[in-house]
């Protein structure tokens, strides 16, 4: 027995040892998978848990610059030589969000009431263009052609993504130019170029930028998110076949990707305003080179003919901004103005806009006309200096009119062309409300829940009322025996009203006739009988039945008994006897109706 | 008949029984002129560029009377003093009490635009919001009164019906009742909605979401001044919260303000 106890013993004793050694070997690692990285990278930080199975994610610390996600959990248990090992490994990704020297501190777990603290890691985030050793495989720049422009003067805006490796899920993130006029300078080009030796695929963007403010202006950077591809290292394939290789190393299950978040640098502008010396009267602000050309569709025309004069504003500048005044000595012709028309067309690196303007001319006197040269003012910015574009004269042969024709002035549509998107050049709340019933309490008092209520139950209430009145008052009308009840008084009184009639004519047979009738129809209608025919005993008998009993049904029966015997057996009673009668009648039906009306 | 005259003389009772409670008119009106002067005070130092001035002012005059447009205001103030969240929160105050006022959806529109984290709601909540207009385009007493009008009609009809039992007035009943019932729910569902804690705004400049009550949980993502967030449980000083596309945590209720 002793022994046996002895062998249990020692058997859970070393059942016991590898708990005690768990419990002593718990370790918390930290590690990660770069010490040195830039803006555009990601770190993958790893919290290794080794020698338990059962504890709490750690805490991490939070890092001021630092973003730092959870992204899962792996465990891994293992017996090597009847040794156990367990392992459960925490990975955190870090987006870092500035430069500079990093720690992330010790992360810790509380395990059976001990607090288990890990190394603090260091790592470095340098600029993405501090970039160190070898050279960028990706990078992202924007460049514009002129940092001191003047105010709305064409400037170019290049954005350029080149990469060595493959990416995929580019997503670009635009500039916003929240201060310039843009055109699209045509669709995203691709090339290749070398720099530094390196051949990078290149994607560009380009846009035609005008300056609507003057001072400096910044256009934010732009940024680009994508995924790196990265090829695993070749391996030889189980097949040791060499097409076999090429379609492990190029199969989508051999690659792996990373995230890049790419910016480009900021781009500060200083733009100078128009100088005031020598600025035309008139002027609309066209900054760049300009050219006006005239042509028109007749030379020789009849007075009241029209002729259609087109003139052409081409120029680098921003076109939409062009207007064309007719010269003031243009008094020989009725002018009316078409719509002008805009096309934007791609010159090199240069949008040239060209704004076509139409007249309709039409010569009120004959003889030799000259349409005078229009003029555009504009600023040259090579010169610094206010220019004017000029067209040429046009010289016409207009004959008498064969007909006087009447002209009719007709409206022509708004001219559509000549507006743009209107630019938002700043942006701010709208005022305060002044107006007193801002003072005004909108709570809700106690007293309006009260209202609230009531004038919720009202209607409600009033409807079943009113329903409930008027089922009532169906059923009375459908049910005859209720009808019956109701109107017997009313009736017996009436019927009463007969009796006294064949009293003052001296009938008495009549007279006993009828209040034996009125008293027996009044039961039959409150009893729901066929009343004529009922004997005195038989008015005793359903009255007990109907729960009536005691002296004024005897006092009924005795009166009934007489009615019947002074009708049929001929005898004759004093007049004032029959009174008597009458009143009796009249007492015993309203004692009657008070004892019958809840029956 | 008889029964109808004991309903309608209990019915009278009752209603002389409620005004009785109602709250005296002259205890409505005592503190009218603190508000309006502090009111017009506040819109000098507002227009003066003393925006804090201003705001305390409006603070001091909402602790006497609750009004859309005296959140409107106190909003405007705070947006002046670049405090986003703030402001966010006092402009979905008002959204509450005066949701048609078109300043008001601008400048909370420019607001949501100048907040930092832009947070993608998920597509039915626009959906919602064009069937159940009426629910986001009236107040709470508005919605009250179009029910009880609706209420009032629909019990008119239902009397008439009773006399006159026409096709017309029978598909119009349907078509009220499915209003009344409509309008009904909306009431209630606003009730709830204001009685209980729904809804908030992060006024720190920054807070941590972290994956449950306590530092020692992990954060999982952080949120910036003026990000709104719905409010699914409190436990001590912290609020559990959902954000418009879903996401969930936990902040502390330093860093945030109810609705």
């Amino acid at each position: 027995m002793t022994r046996l106890s002895n062998k249990l013993l020692l058997f859970l004793g070393l059942l016991a040892i590898p708990l005690i050694v768990q419990a002593a070997q718990v370790r918390l690692t930290t590690s990660l998978d770069k010490t040195e990285a830039t803006t555009e990278d990601t770190i993958i930080l790893t919290v290794a848990v080794e020698g338990t199975r059962s504890t709490p994610r750690p805490v991490l610390p939070a890092v001021d610059g630092l973003n730092i996600q959870y992204s899962g959990s792996s465990s891994e248990f293992r017996i090597v030589n009847g040794a156990s090992s367990s392992r459960i490994t925490y990975s955190y990704i870090i987006l870092p969000l500035r430069e500079g020297n990093f720690s992330v501190g010790q992360a810790y777990i509380d395990y059976e009431g001990q607090r288990i603290k890990s190394q603090p890691v260091q790592f470095k985030i340098l600029s993405a263009r501090e970039q160190p050793q070898e050279a960028k495989t990706l990078f992202l720049e924007a460049d514009v052609s002129n940092k001191t422009p003047y105010y709305n003067e064409q400037i170019l805006y290049t954005l350029q993504f080149g990469r060595m490796v493959d990416v995929a899920n580019a997503n670009l993130d635009a500039a916003d130019f929240k201060d310039f006029w843009t055109e699209e300078l045509g669709d995203q080009q691709q090339f290749k170029r070398v720099v530094g030796g390196h051949t990078y695929l290149i994607t560009e963007i380009k846009k035609a930028l005008f300056p609507a403010k003057t001072g400096k202006l910044i256009i934010e950077p732009a940024t680009i998110s994508c995924q790196v591809i990265l090829k695993s290292k070749r391996r030889r394939s189980p097949f040791g076949n060499r097409m076999f290789d090429d379609f492990f190393s190029d199969s989508p299950f051999s690659h792996r990707t990373k995230t890049k978040i790419l910016r480009s640098q900021p781009i500060e502008i200083n733009v100078k305003p128009l100088p005031e010396a020598g600025k035309p009267a008139h002027f609309y602000p066209l900054v760049g080179q300009l050219a006006l050309k005239t042509d028109n569709s007749k030379q020789t025309l009849q007075v009241g003919d029209s002729t259609t004069l087109t003139l052409e504003v081409t120029g680098n500048v921003n076109i939409r901004d062009a207007q064309l005044t007719a010269p003031a000595n243009l008094t020989d012709f009725k002018i009316y103005d078409d719509k002008p028309s805009i096309n934007i067309l791609k010159q090199g690196d240069t949008i040239i806009g060209q704004k076509i303007f139409k007249k309709a001319l039409v010569p009120q006197k004959s003889g030799g006309l000259a349409i005078p040269s229009f003029k555009i003012p504009y600023f040259d910015p090579k010169s610094a200096s206010y220019k004017i574009a000029k067209s040429k004269a046009i010289k016409l042969q207009i004959s008498p009119a064969t007909e006087r024709e009447t002209l009719h002035e007709a409206m022509l549509p708004g001219d559509v062309s000549r507006k743009k998107a209107i630019k938002i050049l700043g942006r701010d709340i709208l005022p305060i409300y002044t107006r007193a019933n801002a003072i005004e309490d909108s709570r809700l008092k106690s007293g309006d829940y009260l209202i609230y209520i009531l004038a919720f139950i009202f209607p409600g209430f009033m409807y079943l009322t009113l329903f409930s009145v008027n089922m009532r008052k169906e059923k009375h009308e459908k049910d005859t025996s209720i009808l019956r009840k109701k109107n017997a008084h009313k009736k017996a009184l009436s019927s009463l009203e007969a009796a006294s009639a064949a009293l003052k004519k001296g009938d008495q047979p009549e007279f006993y006739a009828e209040v034996s009738r009125t008293l027996k129809e009044y039961l039959g209608d409150k009893l729901n009988l066929s009343g004529a025919a009922l004997t005195p005993q038989e008015v005793e008998a359903k009255l007990d039945a109907a729960g009536l009993k005691g002296e004024l049904i005897e006092q009924l029966k005795k009166l009934l008994e007489q009615c019947e015997s002074c009708q049929f057996g001929s005898v004759s009673t004093k007049q004032t006897e029959c009174h008597a009668v009458y009143k009796d009648t009249k007492h015993i039906l309203k004692k009657l109706e008070k004892l019958l009306r809840n029956k | 008949m008889y029964l109808a005259k004991k309903l309608i003389t209990a019915c009278l009772l009752f209603t002389v029984a409620m005004l009785c409670n109602l709250p005296p008119a002259v205890a409505q009106n005592a503190p009218q002129l603190d508000a309006n002067s502090t009111f017009f005070k506040a819109g000098e130092n507002y227009n003066a560029g003393k925006y804090q001035e201003a705001a305390k002012l409006y603070e001091s005059a909402l602790n006497e009377k609750q009004n859309g447009y005296l959140y409107y205001n106190l909003g405007n103030a705070y947006f002046k003093m670049n405090k986003l969240g703030l402001a966010l929160l006092n402009y979905r105050r008002a959204q509450r009490l005066i949701p048609r006022f078109e300043d008001l959806i601008s400048n909370l529109q420019y607001a949501r635009e100048e907040a930092k984290d832009k947070i993608e709601s998920k597509g039915y909540t626009q959906a919602k919001k064009r069937i159940f207009f009426w629910y986001y385009l009236f107040n709470k007493k508005e919605l009250i009164t179009a029910f009880l009008i609706i209420n009032f009609i629909f019990f008119f009809l239902a009397g008439i019906y009773i006399y006159a039992k026409t096709d017309v007035l029978k598909w119009l009943m349907v078509v009220l009742a499915i209003v009344y019932f409509s309008l009904g729910a909306s009431v209630l569902t606003r009730i709830y909605q204001e009685s209980k804690i729904t809804e908030g705004v992060v006024t720190a400049q920054e807070i941590a979401v972290r994956s449950g009550y306590g530092t020692n949980n992990v954060v999982l993502f952080k949120l910036h001044e003026g990000a709104e967030f719905m409010v699914k449980g409190i436990k001590a000083d912290w609020f559990k919260i959902e954000l418009a596309d879903g996401k969930k945590g936990w902040i502390q209720n330093s860093g945030a303000e109810i609705i």
